[in-house]
Order: structure tokens, then sequence, then C-alpha cells
């Protein structure tokens, strides 16, 4: 069997046997895998920890008939952190899913790997997950060929300076609200959750620990992005359910 | 494989099994024709009776026989401590220690956001019922130290804990038998935390 080594991170974790696990990773070199890692649900098991989601390590893995063997790992980082936030967990679930969903098996992209990575580390340093959440969706439907308008109106084609903006996820960005018609899933979007969104969609990571980000901006900015990723993707992420049960209940913990 | 009917029956049954695959399936197939008739009826009564019987203790949700289970019904158990668990077979693995003096709650599950499964798939509504109604002063959270067991724990201490209650976490660190050596990042940051003086 022939063996290699790949730098990744696990995207999702299913309990296979009573001791082994089937792990989906994203590679940097071999985009998403499929693996099992025998004996990994032992407590005793080397492979235990490095399974976890959200893992970053040093894969070796051999090839198999329909899985992948994970025979080693070592651990680069696990993120404790995250681990230790029910906000953080639940963000960077999210980007889990949406790198596990949007994306097709084995084919590689290092640029969303190393986007990947970024938002991980960025989460687990002090900056507001949703931040770094919206950063990841923004750049992650830019790689995929999916970058929304958010400079000039779709329809005449002038910047953006109306008092009143529209956000198209069909048409695939924003408008002048007089602009009409407006499509029917025009949303109206403001100044400040524009702009943040223009920073987010370029901004290299120390910048986007630094740029604040209104509460009501951020509300505006969740709500686009969940629709325009939603007509992306042509699926509700299921991991958006949790993050609305946190934001409509639970008191954050820290 | 060429099985008279019957037998191809029982292996394809035994298959639906959670671990057993082909081979054990056929063993075990074998190893019921040849046992005795009576060893095969007590085999079947088993099953069935299983199905009859178990159902879900109204209080704890963990098997029980009856309305409620052994445990809940037990007068010698610690009613005012809770031991938070994800599935039936926790509280077995919790009472072999032979430690443990309270009650149980079963969740029969965990969050797993990215499977779909919120806390409203759980039993945590009963849960939080419980202690607003009964004299409860403890919960400890027994959950896996894993992302799902990490998050149902923090979502579940979260809305407890505004009820005035105290809220443990069982400690997660180096195995028993473990070697240092062998543990990850993840799990001796956590020995290290939750480390006691001696
Ligand atoms: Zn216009
Ligand atoms: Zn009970």
């Amino acid at each position: 069997m022939p063996t290699y080594n790949t730098n990744a991170i696990v995207l999702h974790r299913l309990n296979f046997s009573e001791t082994d696990r089937i792990v989906r990773l994203y590679s940097r070199e071999r985009g998403k895998i499929a693996g099992i890692a025998k004996g990994a649900r032992k407590p005793v098991s080397r492979l235990a920890g490095a399974t976890e989601v959200l893992t970053y390590g040093r894969f070796h893995l051999a090839e198999g008939r329909n899985l992948d063997i994970i025979s080693q790992v070592e651990v680069k980082e696990s993120f404790p952190r995250i681990h230790q936030d029910l906000y953080r967990i639940a963000y960077t679930t999210y980007i889990a899913e949406l790198v596990d969903k949007m994306l097709e098996e084995h084919e590689p992209n290092p640029d969303v790997f190393d986007l990947m990575l970024s938002a991980l580390y960025l989460t687990e340093r002090p900056n507001d997950p949703e931040k770094i959440a919206h950063m990841f969706e923004l750049q992650f439907m830019k790689e995929l060929g999916y970058e929304p308008e958010l400079e000039k109106c779709l329809r005449c084609r002038s910047p953006l300076v109306a008092d009143e903006l529209q956000f198209s996820p069909s048409l695939g960005g924003t408008m002048c609200g007089a602009c009409g018609p407006l499509p029917e899933d025009a949303v109206q979007i403001s100044h400040a959750a524009l702009e943040a969104m223009q920073k987010l969609l370029i901004t290299e990571a120390p910048e986007v620990e630094r740029m604040e980000i209104p509460p009501d901006a951020m509300d505006q900015i969740a709500r686009v992005m969940r629709w325009y990723v939603r007509y992306r993707s042509e699926r509700e992420l299921k991991s958006l359910a949790f993050l609305q049960t946190l934001k409509l209940g639970t008191p954050k913990e820290q | 494989m060429h099985y008279p009917k019957p037998l191809a029956k029982l292996v394809g049954e035994l298959e639906k099994l959670p671990g057993i695959g082909p081979k054990s399936a056929q063993r075990m197939a074998f190893h019921i024709l040849r046992e005795s008739d009576e060893d095969a009826r007590l085999l079947t009564e088993a099953i069935l009776e299983v199905k009859e019987k178990i159902t879900q203790c109204v209080v704890c949700f963990n098997f029980a026989d009856k309305e409620t289970c052994d445990i809940c019904s037990a007068e010698k158990r610690d009613q005012s401590t809770i031991c938070v668990v994800s599935e039936p077979r926790d509280v077995i693995a919790m009472e072999k220690t032979n430690e443990y003096r309270g009650v149980y709650h079963v969740l029969q599950g965990v969050i797993s956001p990215m499977d779909g499964i919120g806390p409203e798939m759980l039993r945590v509504r009963e849960l939080q019922q419980r202690v607003i109604s009964g004299e409860v002063k403890e919960i400890i959270l027994a959950t896996n130290p894993t992302i799902e067991g990490d998050t149902t724990a923090m979502y579940i201490a979260g809305i407890l804990r505004p009820l005035g209650m105290k809220v443990t976490r069982i400690a997660h660190g180096m195995p028993v038998g473990g070697d240092l050596d062998y543990a990850d990042q993840a799990t001796l940051i956590r020995a290290l935390e939750w480390r006691r003086e001696i």
C-alpha cells in the first residue's frame, strides 16, 4: 500500500465501530480526504485526540481501497481555547462544515487551506469568533469564484453612495435601493455593514484583528451572508441552527 | 456465500448488529445452529422480552423496566446530586465504580451542530424541569472530552448556572496507565489545568 504524508485539518469525525473512527480531513496537498483511524475510540490511543474535529496536524496515511488508513499524526495545534468556548466552537464548526460541504474530495486548494487555518488561529486568539467567521465566509466565497459585488451597484454600475442599499444573493451583490426592480431576495444593508464586508473580503490577518464592527452591522452581515452562502451552496448548513440557538438564548460564557 | 435460506437470513440479521462483520456473523450463526434448542429459545425470548419490557425512566431517561428506574427509586440514593451523561451505557460505566451515590440524567445524545443535533433534540428541557422543581444542589456534567461533549457540557452549564446551582464537570486528563510521552497536546493542557495538590 502506498503511503503519504500531508498537512491537514480534521473536518468531521464519525464513530465507525467499537474502536474505529471515520475521519474527513482537509489537506493542503490533496484536498478533502476520507480516512479511517483504527483504535481511535480507545482513550489510550494516540489517535484519539489527534482525530478530534478542528485538530491541525501532519497526517501519515496509507492508501486503502475505499478509505485511506491514518497510521500516525503529529499534532501541530489542537486549539484548546476554541474548545473552551461555546461561541468559538459554534463558529469554527460552521467554518469546517462550509469546507466539508462545498468542496469535492481530492481537489486541493492551498489558498483555501491556508485561509481556514488562519481563521482557526485567529479564533484561538482573543478575537470575536463571529467576525473571523464572516471574514472566512467572504474570502472562501471569493476563492470559489463567488465573490460578491460590494463596490459598485449591480444595476447602474456607479459607486454605492445612495442612502438606501440592498444586497441580493441571487444577483450576487449590492445595488442602490432606487435601482429597481428589486429582486425578491434583496435585503437592506447599511453603509457600516457594507464597509465592514469590503474590508473583511480583502484584509489580511493582523488587520482583521484590529477591526471593530458595530453590533448592528454585524447582525446585518450575518443575515446577508447566511442568505448568500445558502444561495451558493444550495442548502442550509446544519451548524447554523445551533448558532441561532446560542444567539437566542444562552448567556455568553467566559 | 451459499447458505440455505434460513441460515442466510440469520447471518443477514446478525450482520446488522454494531461491530459485527460477515465473518463474525457467520461464526455466530453456526454457533446458534449447533447449540441446543433450549439455548436458542432462551436467546430469542431474551431479545423479545427486552423489546417488550424495557422502557425509559420517566425521571432520568435511563433504561427501566418500570415507570422509574431502580436508581431513581432507590431510597439510599442522594436525589440532590445529578450526574448528567449522554447515553445509558455511561450510567453503567459510572455505576461500576461503586463510588457515586447520586442520581443520573441521560441526555440521549450530545449536541453536534455539524450533524444538525441541537439541544432541543436531547433531554435538556427535562433536565431544566427537574432542576427547577426538585431540590438539586449539584449537577455533575460527565460528557466525553470531545468537541461534542464539551459543547454539551458548556451549553448545559450556561442554562443551569443562573438557577443557582453548583455545576461541576468530571476531570479529564491522563488515562490511568497512560504514558505522558504518548499524550497529545489537548490532553496535557487539560491535565495541567485540572491538576490538584497532593
Ligand atoms: Zn444603482
Ligand atoms: Zn431513573
